[in-house]
């Protein structure tokens, strides 16, 4: 078994290491998994006739799957208060592979929106959360409705437990 | 002398172990590890995280993702956790850092419990690590001042490094552990420059490590750490954490 892990979080480009049999490989400054697996594929070739790997990242560190996260997400969603979302999300790691999900069936929803993420705080009330805002051009009269559709479905999918974590909404401000 | 910080620039501690193979892992041995350690950690969650298995058959690589869940129970404050998933268990400390005796503690409670429900004799892979993070005062100050451990660029390169990330491995015990040093730049601009020093000791040589040789592993482990922390570090950062005396 050879082991590949993402492990450099908060890097440009990432660092992948692994392992195979006994020797190690380290990669430095790779842009993006296509690339490393595509090089890994090309020593593999070279190293071994047959075998079973298996690629993941870095997921032990509690940082790191924050940075990744952030990272990954940096280009489709817009953060809006980034520190604080980095913070929340340390002490609520299992929302890592959840906000992907919520995102998802909000762009469904809103094919044509940018979403934003914050990480809000009631300041009445001890009510955290990290809300996803659907930004439109245009709010018309439906969307609210549909606004609400797209919540329930990601209520149904996560479950009620996750539904004080994470909250579709909007802030109505336009595109940026 | 070991030094004592009261601002330590540590924002991640973790020790990972994997079992052996021949360890027989069950999907009963989280819960009943919960059971056991649950006064201490007693939020529980769970987390998928994604792994890509590729293989090769009659010549092509055939790929396949596969999800895998990891058990995550937290303390009250939701610092300091334990992740289980399938033959693996992870200790993470999030800052405030509270110290390597508590951090060690907390690691052997989680292992001495752990042995109470299966026996082990041999780890796969341990790793112990520490992620600092580390801020200067402005982007005019030079890197040299305040790290031993840098990138250099010869005089025909461009000076000006906008984002980096460097690396080496060093190896202990004849080959048999590695620790890893990594220097790197945060992928966001921050309004100070800020840094991630990322000091990984591991066993480079599979089930290499038995279970009653665990505990003088880790404590060599956190004393190569400590030293490579303090080797990457000069004076002037130093000072910045605070040094405390005594």
């Amino acid at each position: 078994m050879i082991t590949i892990s993402k492990s450099v979080p908060g890097a440009l480009t990432g660092h992948w290491h692994h392992t195979i049999e006994s020797e190690s490989y380290t990669y430095l400054d790779i842009k993006n998994f296509a690339k490393a697996s595509k090089n890994i594929m090309e020593l593999l070739k070279t190293k071994l006739k047959s075998d079973d790997y298996s690629i993941k990242k870095d997921n032990s560190s509690i940082v790191s799957a924050v940075e990744n996260f952030i990272e990954e997400w940096s280009n489709h969603v817009h953060f809006i208060n980034y520190q604080e979302i980095k913070e929340y999300l340390k002490k609520h790691v299992e929302l890592i592979d959840k906000l992907p999900i919520a995102i998802e069936i909000a762009k469904k929803h809103f094919p044509d929106s940018q979403i934003a993420l914050e990480y809000y705080q009631d300041p009445e009330i001890d009510d955290k959360y990290i809300a996803i805002y659907v930004r439109l051009k245009d709010y018309d009269e439906t969307f609210i409705d549909r606004l609400l559709t797209a919540s329930n479905e990601i209520i149904e999918t996560l479950g009620v437990d996750y539904a004080e974590h994470i909250s579709l909404d909007t802030d109505y401000e336009q595109i940026s | 002398m070991k030094r004592k910080y009261a601002q330590p620039p540590l924002e991640e501690a973790l020790c990972e172990f994997r079992l052996a193979k021949d360890v027989r892992w069950d999907l009963t041995v989280p819960g009943l590890l919960y059971e056991k350690i649950k006064n201490y950690f007693p939020e529980k969650e769970q987390r998928l995280v994604q792994e890509v298995k590729i293989n090769q058959e009659h010549g092509k690589f055939r790929q396949e993702v596969q999800t895998t869940e990891i058990l995550v129970f937290y303390n009250q404050n939701r610092n300091i956790l334990t992740q289980v998933g399938p033959g693996m268990v992870v200790l993470n400390v999030l800052k405030p850092y509270p110290g390597w005796e508590f951090f060690k503690q907390t690691i052997l409670f989680v292992w001495e419990n752990l042995l109470s429900i299966l026996p082990i004799s041999r780890l796969e892979h341990a790793s112990l690590r520490y992620i600092n993070i580390i801020n200067l005062p402005s982007y005019e100050e030079k890197l040299e001042e305040y790290l031993q451990f840098y990138p250099y660029l010869g005089p025909e390169l461009p000076q000006e490094k906008q984002l980096f990330t460097i690396g080496v491995e060093f190896s202990y015990e004849d080959d048999t552990d590695h620790c890893k040093l990594i220097l790197s730049t945060s992928n966001k601009k921050q309004e100070k420059p800020t840094f991630m020093l990322d000091i990984e000791y591991f066993t480079y040589k599979l089930n290499s490590l038995s279970a009653e040789s665990f505990l003088s592993w880790l404590e060599k482990a956190h004393e190569v750490i400590e030293k490579i922390f303090e080797g990457c570090i000069t004076d002037k950062l130093r000072k910045t954490f605070k040094e405390e005396k005594g």
